[in-house]
C-alpha cells in the first residue's frame, strides 16, 4: 500500500496554502516528506528551489514547521525551549525571541515550565518556535487541533497576521474546512494519498461554488434550469446549481417568469465541505445524512 | 519502506535561500547539554552511585571476611585479621566490579535510550529534524554528550569509592583474588601500595573507554527503535548476553571477538598480572568497535524515516 502517490502541487510566495484531507489521507506523511523526515521513493520536493532530499539543510533554512503536534522539553521553560530550538537553526537574538513571544501572546508566561502550559499555550509556543529565526515559510500541521473555540480564533488571527503583516508563506494542513476557507488563498485536497483537487480558492469558488435556490417546487425548478440553462442540480436535499457564467438575476427572472415562487437565490454556504465530501473517501461508509443526495420525491 | 511513499512532486517557493544558518556542532552540543542538565533523571545515577558506595562502606565495616581469609590462605597469603588486607584500595577494587560491570552500563543505556528513541517517542526528535541541522552532526553531538556523561559518572564513582574507602579503611597493598577480576590467571595477587593509585587510574581509563563503546552501541540501538524502554532493554540484553557468553569455558575461542572482553580489560590493572600487549590490543579493539558502532549509528540515522 502506498501512503502517497502521484502527488504534485506548488505553493508560491505569499500563499496561505490549505492542505486538506480526511484522517489517514496522507497529509502528515506528505508534510513529513516535505520536511525531509521521511524519504519518498520517487519524485522531488523543493523549497525555494532547494531539493529537500539532496539539499535538505539549505531547504530547511527557510522553514519553520511543526508536524502533528508541537513537542517541547516539559522540564524547561517556554523561553528556554525557544532558545535551544533556535540554536538548531543558527540561533535567535533575545529581541527575536521577544517578538515571537509577543506575536503568539505568550509574553508573561515564558518563564514557566512547559509542563504547566495548557494545550492552547503549547500550540502557540509551537508557532513561536516556528518563527525563530524568522522563516520564509511556515508549515503548520493542524495548528488548531484540540483547541477550544477561543484558541481556534486566536490561532486563526495569528496565522492571518503572520501572512498579511509579516508576509510569510504558510502551508497549513487541516481537516477543518471553515478554517481553510477563512485563511487560505489556495487549497489542495488529498484523498488516500492522491491529490483530488488543487487550485486557487477564488478560482475554485468561481468554478465550483453552487447557488442555492429556495423555491416552492425544487424538483420542477431543477428540471427547468437544466432545460433552459443547461445547469445540472447538485446532489443534496436542496436545489443548488453551479451558475457557470449564467447571470443570477437572469436565472431569477426566468424562474419567476416560469411561475416558480423564488424566495431566495444565494451563494451556497458550505461549498467547500460539499466538494470535500464529494471528492474524498469519507463519502464511502458515511451515514446517509452525510451523503450528498437530492430529495427525489421533492423533485418529482 | 520501499514503495510506501511514491511519486511526490512538491514545490514551495517562498523565496531564494536566505541567511538562516545550519546548526554547528557547538550549537548541537549546547542544545544536548541543556537538555541533559535540565532532566532530573540525569542526576539519579549520581545519587544511586553515592548510595551504593555508602552501602558498600557499611557492609565492609560489618563483614569479618573470614571466607576471603580462608581463600587467600590457600594461595599462601595468610592474614590474621581483616585489617591486614581489607583497606580502602581493597574495598574500591571489589566495588568497581559491580559498579562498572553492571550499574554503569544500566545508567548509560537508560541515558542513551532517552536521547534518541525517547525523543522520537515524545516527538521532540522530529521537532529537531525539521530544523537545518545535519542528522549526522546531531547524532555525533548526542554521542559526545553521552560520552561526557559516562566519563563524569565513572569519574564520580571512582573518586567517591577511593575517597570513602581510604577515609574509612586506610591504604596499603592491594590484595585480590584473580578469579574475581577475569585476568585468566589462578590464585591471588598483590599490588604494592605505592603502585595502586596508578593502577586505579589505568583501570578507570580503560573502564571508561569501555563505557564509551557501550555508549556508541546504545546510541546505535536507540537510533533504530521507537521507544526509550525498547532501546535500553535491547542494549542491556545485548550487553548482558555477551557478558554471559564469557561464563562458558567451551566458548573461550570466542572471547577475543566479544566487545565485552575488551570492555572488562580494566580488571587486569587491579591484579599483579598486567599484560600490556593485551591492554593495547583491547584498546585497539575498543577504538574499532566505537568507530564501527558510531558509523553504523550515523548511517542508519541518516536513512531513518521519522514517523513517530
Amino acid at each position: 500500500m502506498k501512503a502517497v502517490d502521484g502527488l504534485s502541487f506548488t505553493a508560491c510566495r505569499g500563499d496561505v496554502f490549505g492542505f486538506l484531507g480526511p484522517n489517514g489521507a496522507g497529509k502528515s506523511t506528505t508534510i513529513r516528506m516535505v520536511l525531509g523526515l521521511i524519504h519518498p521513493t520517487a519524485g522531488r520536493v523543493t523549497i525555494g528551489g532547494c531539493d529537500v532530499t539532496t539539499d535538505r539543510l539549505r531547504a530547511l533554512r527557510q522553514v519553520g514547521a511543526f508536524v502533528e503536534a508541537p513537542s517541547f522539553y516539559p522540564y524547561l521553560t517556554g523561553r528556554r525551549n525557544l532558545e535551544i530550538f533556535a540554536w538548531l537553526s543558527g540561533g535567535a537574538s533575545d529581541a527575536e525571541i521577544d517578538w515571537a513571544l509577543e506575536m503568539t501572546g505568550l509574553r508573561g508566561r515564558e518563564h514557566e515550565a512547559v509542563q504547566v502550559y495548557s494545550h492552547g499555550m503549547k500550540q502557540r509556543l509551537g508557532i513561536a518556535a516556528c518563527l525563530l529565526p524568522r522563516p520564509e515559510l511556515l508549515v503548520l500541521d493542524e495548528p488548531t487541533d484540540g483547541l477550544d473555540p477561543h484558541g481556534i480564533r486566536e490561532t486563526r488571527e495569528l496565522i492571518l497576521r503572520l501572512a498579511r503583516v509579516e508576509g510569510l508563506t504558510i502551508f497549513l494542513s487541516s481537516h477543518m474546512l471553515g478554517e481553510v476557507e477563512n485563511l487560505c488563498n489556495r487549497v489542495a485536497i488529498l484523498d488516500r494519498g492522491r491529490l483530488v483537487l488543487e487550485g486557487p480558492l477564488a478560482g475554485l469558488e468561481e468554478r465550483l461554488r453552487g447557488t442555492e435556490i429556495l423555491t416552492s417546487r425544487p424538483a420542477e425548478a431543477a428540471a427547468f434550469v437544466r432545460d433552459k440553462f443547461g445547469l445540472e442540480a447538485l446532489p443534496g436535499d436542496k436545489l443548488r446549481v453551479v451558475l457557470n457564467g449564467v447571470d443570477a438575476a437572469a436565472l431569477n427572472a426566468a424562474l419567476v417568469q416560469a411561475g416558480f415562487a423564488v424566495q431566495s437565490l444565494a451563494p451556497e454556504e458550505a461549498w467547500l465541505e460539499r466538494l470535500f465530501l464529494e471528492r474524498t473517501r469519507s463519502l464511502e461508509g458515511s451515514s446517509p445524512a452525510m451523503k450528498p443526495q437530492i430529495n427525489t420525491e421533492e423533485r418529482r | 519502506m520501499n514503495g510506501l511513499f511514491d511519486s511526490i512532486c512538491v514545490h514551495l517557493r517562498p523565496s531564494a535561500a536566505n541567511g538562516h544558518r545550519s546548526a554547528s556542532l557547538g550549537s548541537v552540543l549546547r542544545f544536548e547539554w541543556v537538555k541533559l542538565r535540565g532532566r532530573r533523571i540525569t542526576w539519579v545515577p549520581f545519587l544511586m552511585t553515592a548510595i551504593i558506595v555508602l552501602l558498600i562502606v557499611t557492609v565492609f565495616h560489618h563483614l569479618q571476611f573470614s571466607y576471603a581469609r580462608k581463600i587467600f590462605s590457600s594461595f599462601q597469603l595468610v592474614f590474621q585479621s581483616k585489617e591486614q588486607f581489607v583497606n580502602g584500595y581493597y574495598m574500591s577494587a571489589h566495588a568497581m566490579n559491580p559498579i562498572f560491570q553492571i550499574l554503569m552500563p544500566i545508567f548509560i543505556s537508560v541515558a542513551s535510550g532517552l536521547m534518541v528513541a525517547g525523543e522520537a517517542e515524545h516527538g521532540t526528535l522530529r521537532a529537531c529534524l525539521v530544523r537545518p541541522v545535519s542528522r549526522g552532526r546531531l547524532l555525533l553531538g548526542k554521542f559526545i554528550i553521552l560520552a561526557g556523561y559516562a566519563l563524569a559518572l565513572s569519574l564520580f564513582a571512582i573518586l567517591l569509592l577511593l575517597s570513602t574507602g581510604v577515609l574509612n579503611f586506610g591504604t596499603g597493598n592491594l590484595y585480590s583474588l584473580n578469579i574475581l577480576f577475569n585476568n585468566g590467571q589462578e590464585g591471588a595477587s598483590t599490588v604494592p601500595a605505592a603502585d595502586v593509585p596508578l593502577r586505579f587510574m589505568l583501570a578507570w581509563l580503560l573502564a571508561t573507554a569501555g563505557l564509551m563503546v557501550l555508549s556508541a552501541l546504545a546510541l546505535l540501538i536507540s537510533s533504530l527503535v521507537e521507544s526509550a524502554a525498547m532501546a535500553y532493554v535491547i542494549t542491556l540484553s545485548v550487553y548482558f548476553s555477551f557478558l554471559a557468553l564469557r561464563s562458558f569455558p567451551f566458548l573461550e575461542w570466542l572471547y577475543p571477538y566479544l566487545f565485552v572482553t575488551h570492555m572488562l580489560r580494566w580488571q587486569q590493572c587491579i591484579s599483579s598480572y598486567v599484560k600490556t600487549d593485551e591492554i593495547y590490543v583491547s584498546l585497539v579493539h575498543l577504538a574499532g568497535y566505537l568507530i564501527a558502532f558510531l558509523t553504523a549509528a550515523v548511517l542508519l540515522f541518516e536513512q531513518r524515516d521519522v514517523k513517530s
